[in-house]
């Protein structure tokens, strides 16, 4: 079908700064923020039918721009294990020997949703880099809240092992279980 | 960062206020100033709209794949028996390789060999110099010690890297363990052996070199094929 410009332009001129903003948060990076934008309008354009009907169409960018987001997580993750990890790097500030300090900010949080599995990805993604409530994220998940609280104490059981310090983990435990 | 208590709008609630998708009432305005003002300023890092760039990138959006009509459906039911067949005649014919895959554990690798990513062939040769990184697959163990013995019975530790903890992994998953380790040029195949479900870096360790002491690569071979919760995988260097 033919799109017309003037209503991506319009759709771009109101939506396409909230997409960059939440990508920059999440991905930490000016120019994959940039990308998420241009997939993200390039999905509004190929889907533009059923976009059309969409009741919020900034909702239906967000699961757009969260599957770009938690894929480039995940390929940066693998891509850092398979060619630039050495062992001599791993005791270092390689991905999977974090030191967590008091706060848990954007960089750790990045490590910790990229070492998760698909489901638990989002979870994150949504409770901390959305600010969602454990219900709004449960419902953009289309998971029950107690799905979603042993999802994450499962996770952050094991994330709590591998990471090594324990007292940043539980922390994170208790901040997710209160 | 503090999870939301529902006491603060989320930033998608905000975000739809900002466009004019709904509007939030006037005590949830006054948290939500910050982020207003954060979407406000990030108007000015868009880049700007290029259509023919995005026309472009549309192109090049995969299309999810179509699922088969129903008549399509009913002909693949009828080779399913045939399908069958054959798989049960493909497992019985595999020979058995030392990548050792038994029960619900496995050990597998992936090489790294001048700059390219190679999937492990435990069969294909390896040579010093190539990089080896790990994928396992756990079981219902939460925990691995992952130990090589060289052609002299050198016996190193890789996962954990320190401490007599076990490397915690993932349930029930495959995984790719982090880092690779470089091969060096020491005689004989490089022998990895990965025990899941140990207590102990020392418990791994005492069983590895007893089997070694026993019989050397023939030791280890007997361990894992008796223990199924022992994975082995056995790389001859070229």
């Amino acid at each position: 079908m033919q799109v017309p410009e003037q209503e991506i332009r319009a759709l771009y001129q109101r939506y396409a700064h909230v997409v960059h903003y939440r990508a920059r948060q999440i991905l930490g990076s000016e120019e994959e923020a940039a990308d998420a934008v241009q997939e993200t309008f390039a999905r509004v354009i190929r889907n533009y039918d059923s976009f059309r009907q969409e009741s919020s169409p900034l909702t239906w960018m967000y699961r757009i721009t969260t599957n770009y987001c938690l894929n480039r997580l995940r390929d940066r993750r693998g891509h850092a294990r398979k060619h630039e990890n050495h062992r001599e790097e791993l005791g270092g500030d390689g991905l999977t020997r974090v030191d967590f300090g008091a706060e848990l900010d954007a960089k750790t949080l990045r490590q910790l949703v990229a070492g998760a599995d698909e489901e638990t990805r989002a979870i994150l993604l949504h409770l901390y880099f959305d600010d969602m409530t454990r219900e709004e994220a449960a419902k953009q998940v289309g998971i029950s809240v107690p799905t979603l609280r042993k999802r994450l104490d499962a996770f952050f059981k094991v994330a709590r092992r591998s990471f090594g310090v324990e007292l940043a983990a539980s922390l994170l435990l208790f901040w997710v279980l209160r | 960062m503090r999870i939301n208590d529902g006491s603060r709008p989320s930033t998608l609630r905000i975000a739809r206020h900002q466009t004019g998708e709904q509007s939030l009432g006037s005590d949830e305005l006054a948290k939500a100033a910050s982020t207003l003002s954060a979407l406000e300023a990030e108007k000015g890092r868009v880049p700007p709209f290029d259509w023919t760039l995005l026309t472009a990138a549309a192109h090049r959006v995969e299309e999810p794949r179509p699922r088969p009509s129903a008549p399509v459906r009913r002909w693949l039911w009828g080779l399913i028996p045939a399908m069958a067949m054959l798989l049960a005649l493909v497992i019985l014919r595999v020979p058995e390789g030392p990548n050792r895959s038994k029960g619900d554990v496995d050990l597998g690798f992936y090489l790294l060999r001048n700059g390219v990513v190679l999937p492990g062939d435990p069969d294909g040769p390896v040579q010093a110099g190539d990089r080896v990184q790990f994928t396992t697959h756990a079981g219902s163990h939460d925990r691995l010690v992952l130990l090589s013995m060289d052609g002299r019975g050198q016996l190193t530790v890789f996962y954990p890297e320190t401490g007599e903890q076990p490397e915690a992994v993932i349930p029930g998953e495959t995984h790719v363990l982090p880092g690779s380790i470089r091969l060096d040029d020491a005689p004989g195949p490089e022998i990895f052996v990965a025990f899941y479900g140990v207590d102990s870096v020392r418990e791994a360790k005492e069983r590895a070199l007893w089997a070694w002491k026993e019989e050397g690569i023939a030791g280890l071979r007997e361990l894992a094929d008796e223990d199924p919760d022992v994975a082995i995988l056995v790389l001859a260097r070229r």
